[in-house]
């Protein structure tokens, strides 16, 4: 059971839309390595899980995943939001517009449509967890991809405002009877 | 491996929960009667629901929205004013912590100084988010604090720019 919260993880504000960068941030969304074959990948692999740790963990992992699904299609709403349809068609975007014009439609970069063949669930948690390393191991790519994205983009198209979460929470921090971790917050 | 034995897996798991440095807390929150008159004494998920409602019930007020220092009329979730946009970066702020506090407790059950850290966390989260509830509008669809409209499908949704939280108002 989920419950929806009407909130975003982090928020989201793009002042200029781009539909070229949304042409490949839709991969994000919907490709091989995107949020919603991570969030499926995790929530699948929980019911073979021999320990209520690791199914805790897919849970939890598996709903962010979700929460980051959100998130990224709020940043493919807003780069092509209120915008003309000649400025699109220039754009690597005109492909994807053709078919489903500005809605956000989970699709990788090159165009398939995302497919749960990019998820392995084998009901062992050793094979499970293996893929989840593999999954794992797509970040390098995913972060090239962010690097030459960023790239493309001129100067402050994305406005993310900074966030803190290493605030203070509170003036005293409960002591722990016999801790003798010397872990710091 | 006994990855089917369920048995197992359930005892190991209960070992480790209880071999852990708050022990001597576990117990007392094990006998703890938290006076729902039911008999039963607390384990973690006994009179979570509870708590839930009569929460509900406690902040339901007709239609006093706070004072939000806003324009009447305006939409729930309201997208210009501050102290919403404020409220809405502090929860997400405190959200993420829980959210990364929780990561690392899967990982380590037995870390004391992570679990009070989550404790004060979830506390200040209750907080901010009743205040967010009552000044700005539901954040989820059982937090529709008014008995007279129907404010949880009213935009603007989380993926508007306008939304509190995503524009500096």
């Amino acid at each position: 059971m989920w419950i929806y919260q009407k909130k975003l993880q982090y928020p989201v504000h793009i002042k200029n839309p781009n539909p070229a960068l949304a042409s490949m941030i839709i991969s994000q969304v919907g490709g091989p390595d995107g949020e919603l074959s991570a969030s499926m990948r995790y929530l699948h692999q929980r019911y073979s899980m021999p320990d209520g740790d690791v199914v805790g963990m897919l849970t939890d992992i598996g709903s962010e995943e979700l929460g980051h699904l959100e998130m990224v299609s709020a940043i493919i709403h807003q780069l092509t939001r209120n915008i003309r349809e000649d400025k699109i068609m220039d754009t690597p975007f005109a492909p994807y517009f053709v078919d489903h014009t500005t809605g956000v439609y989970p699709v990788s970069a090159s165009g398939v449509p995302n497919d749960l063949k990019y998820v392995g669930v084998k009901g062992d948690p050793i094979a499970d967890l293996n893929e989840d390393l593999a999954a794992e191991g797509a970040i390098p790519s995913g972060r090239i991809i962010r690097k030459r994205n960023r790239k493309k983009t001129t100067k402050r198209e994305y406005r993310l405002p900074p966030i803190s979460t290493r605030e203070p929470i509170g003036k005293k921090r409960g002591r722990c009877k016999t801790a003798s971790s010397s872990f710091r917050l | 491996m006994g990855m089917r034995d369920n048995n197992y897996a359930y005892t190991r798991y209960q070992g480790r929960r209880l071999g852990g440095c708050c022990q001597e807390e576990r117990r007392e929150t094990r006998t703890e009667d938290r006076g729902c008159g039911c008999g039963r004494t607390g384990r973690s998920t006994h009179g979570a629901n509870r708590g839930g409602y009569e929460r509900y019930e406690k902040y339901d007020r007709s239609d006093d929205r706070g004072g939000c220092g806003c324009k009447e009329n305006d939409t729930p979730a309201r997208s210009g004013c501050a102290e919403c946009h404020e409220l809405m970066h502090r929860l997400q702020k405190l959200d993420f912590s829980i959210q990364e506090t929780v990561l690392y407790l899967d990982a380590y059950p037995d870390c004391c100084e992570a679990k009070n850290y989550y404790h004060q966390l979830v506390k200040e989260r209750r907080e901010v988010a009743h205040a967010y509830e009552q000044k700005c509008g539901p954040l989820c669809a059982m937090g529709n604090v008014s008995t007279n409209t129907w404010d949880w499908t009213k935009a603007p949704w989380p993926w508007h720019p306008d939304f509190p939280g995503n524009k500096k108002a």
